[in-house]
């Protein structure tokens, strides 16, 4: 069951940079593994952690030029979410920084009330929690 | 007359009197102990094979102990020199180095008879699974391999030649040739026709399209004339055109079905 949040107060930050009309954001971390063998054993003896990266996407409404120019030019950029619940002093946050991150694709869709959406799909080299 | 020949196996050197393995043949150990071994007939082969072989999670295994010492019991060698002769025995009912029959049409030549053989079918063996199944008394599933490739040698067997020979009463270098041979028929080598040109894609899809459309099986389709195949292969293009299959597996799994996805929904204010 995928972890989900809602946040009403928020600001996802490209490069500084606010995107607007951002609908979610989801995103996983992806670690590799390879399970060790040895000759005469049915289990494994060990395990071998290879390259840990995330994988998210990035829903907006209508499209976003932003992200579109970062997936033409395949440059590199940090995104940065705050997450507040609402405008309260003391209301929970989180802040997610994403460093190193690519877009790799788009692709277009309908929401409920047939307004166009854009996925973004991105990766990236580490995600923060701060 | 019977050769004085030196076996060496696992290490213990065997002086033989051997005349085949049809006859009766004294043995001696390196100390001197002498037992004399019966021909190992077929019969006594497979209900032997069938009391040793365990079917275990990773396949069959031979309790290659237990079957040694049941041969060395039917040739009535005394107890305590079991466990010496042990190696030679499992390579007396091994029936030594099988050489492979000649074939003329369905009959082939062996060292010392001629057999009539047949593919068994897809029915013959679904039969024989399900009579070669049982439960035993724990109710734990159990497999007859003796009685299972019985059936299977009785079905593709059609003649021997000569006449008065029985499957039950083959020498085990006999049962040996017998049952690889109809094996061969029977089983197929799924890695040797993946690697073969049979086995490329283009034949495969071919060689398939052929088999749904006209009924055929793959043997009946590798055996018609090329031109021929190309012939039908045009007239079902003029009649049934291919279309191209498009990815239509169930429902596809988007990013946010994985169980570790974090999602941050944004609400509107």
């Amino acid at each position: 069951m995928a972890t989900v949040f809602v946040a009403n107060r928020s600001s996802v930050l490209i490069d500084g940079n606010a995107v607007e009309g951002l609908q979610s954001l989801a995103f996983r971390v992806v670690t590799e593994r390879e399970d060790i063998r040895a000759v005469g054993s049915s289990e494994r003896i060990d395990v071998s952690f290879g390259l840990r990266t995330v994988q998210g996407e990035i829903v907006v409404k209508s499209a976003n030029y932003v992200l579109d120019t970062h997936l033409n030019e395949q440059s590199k950029f940090q995104l940065v979410t705050n997450l507040k619940k609402d405008q309260a002093a003391d209301a929970p946050k989180r802040t997610l920084s994403f460093d190193d991150c690519f877009v790799e694709g788009k692709s277009f869709g309908m929401d409920a009330g047939g307004t166009a959406i854009t996925t973004y799909a991105f990766s990236a080299t580490r995600v923060r929690e701060e | 007359m019977a050769d004085d020949i030196r076996i060496e196996i696992d290490d213990i050197a065997y002086r033989l009197a051997f005349s085949g393995f049809n006859k009766p043949m004294n043995a001696w150990s390196p100390n001197g102990a002498e037992i004399a071994l019966q021909p190992w007939p077929l019969g006594e082969h497979l209900r032997t094979l069938n009391e040793c072989a365990i079917l275990t999670a990773t396949g069959l295994k031979l309790d290659v102990q237990a079957f040694g010492r049941r041969i060395l019991e039917y040739c009535k060698a005394p107890q305590p020199l079991h466990q010496l002769f042990l190696p030679l025995a499992l390579w007396w009912a091994n029936g030594g180095e099988a050489p492979k029959p000649t074939r003329q049409g369905d009959v082939y030549q062996f060292s010392t008879f001629k057999a009539r053989l047949r593919p068994w079918s897809a029915a013959d063996r679904y039969a024989a699974l399900a009579d070669c199944q049982y439960e035993d008394e724990q109710g734990e599933i159990r497999f007859n391999l003796g009685a299972y490739l019985l059936t299977m040698l009785e079905a593709s067997v059609l003649t021997l030649d000569p006449s008065h020979l029985s499957l039950a009463e083959l020498d085990s270098a006999s049962t040996n040739a017998l049952l690889n041979t109809v094996s061969e028929l029977n089983v197929i080598d799924s890695e040797a026709l993946a690697k073969s040109p049979l086995g490329s894609p283009l034949a495969a899809q071919q060689t398939l399209r052929l088999c749904r459309e006209l009924g055929w099986t793959p043997s009946q389709v590798w055996s018609t004339p090329a031109a021929e195949l190309d012939r039908l292969s045009q007239l079902l293009d003029i009649t049934h055109p291919q279309t191209n299959d498009t990815a239509s597996a169930g429902p596809t799994t988007t990013f946010t079905d994985h169980p570790d996805t974090v999602i941050i929904r944004i609400e509107d204010d």
